[in-house]
């Protein structure tokens, strides 16, 4: 604790001079977007980000917990995500800000304790106070947020992911860092209401104004195939005046079934549907939302169209809105037109000015509707579809031995879709129980057999080996470029698998595959429903940023829009900044089910009670035969008689 | 067994026919006497406002707590969920805070994929109320739902780091609800079909916490098979426990959904929701004057006709009259103020101060500020401590402080008895190994 308030107090005269100017010290901006997907959906993200000077005391919106979390856990990043179902990227194309893994997933780095704080200043006590930092962290975040997250305070489920949880470019830096991340991830944990009641608690206008209002119906949101839910932490210095700022991003991605809102009109040859009716607000007596959280700086509702879709607002409440236009490259189609992408921008500060409530029309709404003639889109463009599919199998069968399988397939949905060099990070954490065999990892490209053994360590990788796709011309087959593997230990760590594969544009299957042993568990290390299996987190397949860049300009000339949303958004890049994000693209692959070789649990009372039978058999016999008179018949008679002769004796010695 | 169980209950329900119509009768002759010995309207109301002073007075505490169990996973046990989340929505509603709830969900039904529903729950066929509202907060769930991190809530015993959130931070002038519902059988409550945990494990827990100044009363249900077995064991004081059914008996499920496709809710929980929903939460004397909320109108509510097994409420450790108890005792917030003597000022003054100001308000101004500080001055004039003004000459309190149910020592009756047992016990022993030596 000591190292803490030393912390605290560092943190606090760095930035001690924020006080005055507090209000204008915290942000709070609001964003939403809404995206309509092929095959009859829709994709719905709400996204918040605050930010306040680490060191207040007193807080205007920013929520006071999540502050005092940070500074107390000394956290430099940490991202929890909730999550229900899995995004299906073949049919629905990339999530606008990238998919989460099935249950809660958090990940987390650590500034270093303050050199001063302590004598103790080696490097595995650095990592001590990691340890307890992530045990603070998994505490606070569990109870903040109604998770079980102390289920990761085992080790058996945290890791230090070195390639895949860093910038693509970085990733360099992040192997032989110290500052390593942890991970850790409970697929089995369930996700619901509860999850998102404190979520919205750390808005300042939770779910009463603002784009939150549009989450107010838990029944679409907990029914769609796809709701995500994540709160990310940073804790940064700015440039200028070294202040530490703390900055909480809150992103909710949401699939929706969009052919299931569809609203019967007149002309059934355009089917139409609003976002209030996707969002089941009409079940709520809501029309839309009615105005921006007064807290917010930025409070604005995206869409982004592409033909057959359109969207509209269904008022002028929140005044005209901004366009922007680009062209989805490297299409498919010859007709630019079809992969000309739209976006919308409206502005809910706008609605301030409206008169209030004329009739009920003061809500904001955004009507989503289909070119009539056009059929439903079947596959998302181009520019949105993954380069590649991953899935994860388990293979083999029985009790005793199995085998896991990744396959990476290179998606080309169309034949003028030109297939690439790449390079793609695998990892892959599996639980003690696992029992791995390193010898049996084998990487095949298109069933050609990659040596394993002879690739180097990840912390060998070269500058050169970090760009998305270097010096083809050099490696003309398939590779594992970097390998790190960390066998597992029994009931203190699981088993790691990270690698970096070298892909050719000539190969199109990629498999990564080992066999393993499944490992007998002490009857007090099952969980009470043993039976249904145990789930196996997801392995995650990082690729680098998406090269599909969908470039926006305003339609009268260049125009900077100020947007954390777009900012985070995969491949998109918006107004003057040419560079897109060095965030890789991270697909999470399907949770498995295992299942170990179970006991009868009842087996141990039989025993107890077949022990217990014999042993009081045995020893209500002993004790019988030692404590019963004997009964048989002619004993009365017996003792009389030595009684006569004993009595005869007397008699005659006194005789 | 099916049969038997049909066949029981058949009978039962014929024993049963006669009571409710000689209760009435009963009833009816207590109102007659009641209403030929008032002697008055006035001296009636008079009384009436003396015995609505008694009415508060009884109660000691000053805040609430509850304990919300359900220890049942699997899909099939979605009416355990919906007991538990039942008496959440009723404490909620009648006053007390999220943050002075711990509920503990041993499994999600909510977000089940087998749930017609999603992100809801139902108590009953018509689905007029989600159980799960729009903003529940669970504070353990899953595999988080044990004996033993139950036991921990109530010894507020936990690990280093255990978030606020999952600690009952109760104390001494703390009312605790603590509701266990689950599959269960002579005083043992199953937990996920793994674990179980004994009568006696809790009545040590709560002995316990009588010992740490962590309740004032406590108000222990359950509603399993059995129900009232799992109160067996007690031995602390002020611990008012009712099971839904004695022991040898079953507690059944009330009726199905056939959208859900289970059994929605136990008939223990049914009826007594049937009779919390009348429950107003005010603590307005005229809510207490007309409401029918005592803990002995609530128990007597729950006939063996209604819930068809015996509900059975154990008062040996617990010395109010039930008559006097107000479910809101245990199902509300306590949120009787007391005015500070210094006085708030404004909006904040009290009921006397406000009636005061009234009448000041045609005079001057500075007559009323001169007042206003003569009042204050007769406040202050006549400050007491709160323990003082809450807990002097109060006969209960004084039976508390001298502890009616404790012996002095500290050692309950039943552990005499043990050792009285053993000593007694020993010289035949003696004799008996003596007897085998003699024989040899």
């Amino acid at each position: 604790m000591p190292l803490v308030a030393l912390f605290a107090a560092l943190v606090a005269s760095r930035a001690g001079v924020a006080d005055g100017s507090r209000a204008a010290a915290e942000s709070f901006d609001e964003e939403a977007l809404v995206r309509p997907l092929p095959d009859g959906k829709a994709v719905f993200v709400a996204h918040f980000r605050q930010s306040a000077p680490l060191a207040s005391r007193h807080f205007e919106s920013f929520p006071k917990a999540m502050a005092q979390i940070a500074r107390e856990t000394r956290v430099a990043e940490a991202e929890l995500s909730f999550t229900q179902g899995r995004w299906d990227d073949k049919r629905w194309g990339r999530a606008p800000v990238g998919t989460k893994p099935i249950g809660a997933e958090l990940w987390a780095s650590f500034h270093a304790p303050p050199a001063n704080a302590s004598v103790r200043s080696s490097a595995t006590d650095s990592a001590d106070a990691h340890s307890e930092d992530w045990d603070a962290l998994t505490a606070h975040m569990g109870g903040l947020f109604c998770a079980s997250l102390s289920r990761m305070n085992a080790r058996e489920i945290v890791v230090e992911p070195a390639l895949a949880f860093s910038r693509w470019n970085g990733a360099r830096d992040a192997t032989r860092s110290t500052r390593r991340k942890k991970h850790g991830s409970l697929p089995s944990e369930s996700v619901c209401v509860e999850n998102l009641t404190p979520f919205l608690k750390l808005l300042p206008c939770r779910d009463r104004a603002g784009v939150a209002e549009a989450l107010a119906s838990r029944t679409t949101l907990f029914g769609a195939p796809y709701v995500s839910m994540s709160t990310l932490v940073e804790t940064t210095k700015s440039g200028d005046d070294g202040e530490w700022r703390v900055v909480l991003t809150q992103t909710l991605t949401v699939a929706l079934d969009r052919a299931a809102a569809q609203e019967t009109t007149d002309d059934a040859e355009k089917p139409e549907t609003r976002l209030s009716r996707l969002l089941g607000l009409d079940r709520k007596g809501k029309e839309g939302i009615s105005g921006a959280c007064v807290a917010a700086r930025l409070s604005r509702v995206h869409a982004e169209t592409h033909a057959p879709f359109a969207a509209a607002a269904t008022s002028d409440v929140a005044g005209a809105p901004r366009e922007h236009t680009a062209l989805c490259e490297r299409s498919a189609s010859k007709d630019a037109s079809k992969a000309l992408v739209r976006l919308k921008t409206w502005d809910l500060a706008n609605m301030d000015a409206r008169p209030p409530f004329a009739n009920g029309n003061g809500f904001f709404d955004v009507k989503l509707s289909r070119d009539a003639g056009a059929p439903e889109p079947r596959a998302p463009l181009v520019g949105y579809a993954p380069e590649f599919l991953a899935e994860r199998h388990l293979t083999g069968s029985g009790n005793r031995d199995g085998g896991v399988s990744i396959e990476l397939r290179r998606h080309l949905p169309s034949s003028d879709r030109k297939p690439l060099d790449t390079r793609v990070r695998v990892f892959q954490a599996l639980p003690w129980y696992v029992r791995v065999f390193a010898h049996t990892l084998k990487v095949t490209f298109d069933g050609v057999d990659a040596n394993v053994a002879a690739s180097r360590s990840v912390t060998d990788l070269g500058r050169n080996h970090f760009d998305a796709s270097s010096a083809p011309e050099l490696l003309g087959d398939g590779e594992v470029e970097g390998l790190r593997w960390s066998p597992s230990r029994d009931r203190t760590r699981p088993s790691v698998l990270e690698a970096q594969l070298f892909v050719p544009s000539s190969v199109s299957v990629v498999r990564v595959s080992a066999r393993f042993e499944k490992a007998f568990l002490r009857t007090e290390e099952f969980p009470p429903d043993a039976n249904r299996g145990f789930d196996v987190a997801p392995a995650v397949v990082a690729f680098p940023p998406p090269r599909v860049i969908r470039f926006f300009r305003n339609l009268e000339g260049m125009d900077a829009l100020e947007s954390p949303l777009l900012d985070r958004m995969e491949g998109l890049v918006v107004g003057g900044n040419t560079q897109p994000a060095e965030v890789p693209e991270r697909v999470y692959l399907n949770g498995l089910l295992l299942t170990l070789p179970t006991p009868d649990f009842s087996m141990p009372f039989n025993v107890i009670t077949l022990v217990c039978t014999a042993m009081s058999l045995l020893s209500g016999g002993v004790l019988s035969a030692l404590t019963r008179r004997p009964a048989w018949a002619g004993f009365k008679e017996q003792k009389a008689e030595q009684k006569k002769k004993l009595a005869e004796l007397a008699k005659r010695a006194k005789a | 067994v099916l049969d038997a169980r049909w066949r029981t209950r058949g009978d039962r329900g014929a024993e049963m026919r006669l009571l409710p119509r000689s209760r009435a009768l009963l009833s009816l002759a207590v109102a007659l006497i009641l209403a030929a010995s008032a002697p008055g309207t006035s001296a009636a109301s008079v009384a009436a406002t003396a015995a609505t002073a008694d009415f508060f007075r009884n109660s000691t505490h000053t805040n609430n707590w509850a304990i919300l169990v359900d220890t049942s996973r699997y899909w099939f046990n979605y009416r355990h969920v919906a007991n538990t989340l039942s008496f959440y929505r009723t404490v909620k509603r009648l006053g007390i805070p999220d943050s002075r709830i711990i509920l503990m969900l041993a499994d999600d039904f909510a977000c089940d994929a087998r749930n017609a529903f999603p992100g809801e729950i139902y108590g009953s066929r018509s689905r007029a109320v989600n159980l799960y509202g729009d903003d529940i907060e669970v504070d353990y769930r899953g595999y988080e739902v044990t004996p033993e991190n139950l036991l921990r809530v109530l010894t507020n015993r936990h690990p280093k780091g255990t978030p606020r959130s999952k600690r009952a931070l109760t104390d001494k002038r703390s009312n605790v609800l603590l509701y266990l519902t689950g599959h269960g059988g002579d005083e043992f409550l199953k937990f996920q079909d793994q674990r179980e945990i004994l009568s006696k494990d809790v009545a040590d827990a709560l002995h316990q916490m009588k010992r740490k100044n962590r309740y004032d009363e406590l108000l222990f249900i359950a509603e399993t098979c059995q129900a009232s077995t799992m109160a067996a064991q007690f031995y602390s004081p002020d611990v008012l426990s009712i099971g839904s059914s004695g022991k040898g008996e079953n507690s059944l499920s009330h009726h199905n959904d056939d959208a859900i496709g289970l059994s929605v809710i136990d008939r223990f929980t049914f009826y007594t929701l049937e009779f919390m929903e009348r429950v107003r939460g005010g603590a307005a004397p005229e809510d207490a004057a007309t409401a029918r909320d005592t803990v002995n109108d609530w128990f007597r509510s729950l006939t063996k006709a209604k819930v068809r097994s015996t509900a059975v409420p154990d008062v040996t450790n617990y010395a109010r009259d039930l008559k006097s108890v107000r479910v809101t005792d245990f199902f509300g917030s306590a949120a009787e103020a007391f005015p500070r003597a210094e006085g708030y000022g404004g909006a904040f003054s009290s009921r006397s101060e406000n009636e005061k100001n009234e009448k000041e308000k045609d005079e001057d101004a500075s007559t009323s500020s001169r007042l206003v500080a003569e009042t204050y001055a007769e406040a202050s004039e006549s400050y007491r401590p709160l323990e003082e003004v809450l807990f002097a000459s109060d006969p209960l309190v004084e039976r508390k402080r001298n502890g009616n149910a404790v012996s002095t020592f500290g050692i309950p009756a039943g552990r005499i008895a043990a050792y009285v047992a053993c000593v007694a016990f020993a010289p035949a022993l003696a004799a008996a190994s003596r007897a085998m030596q003699k024989h040899f």
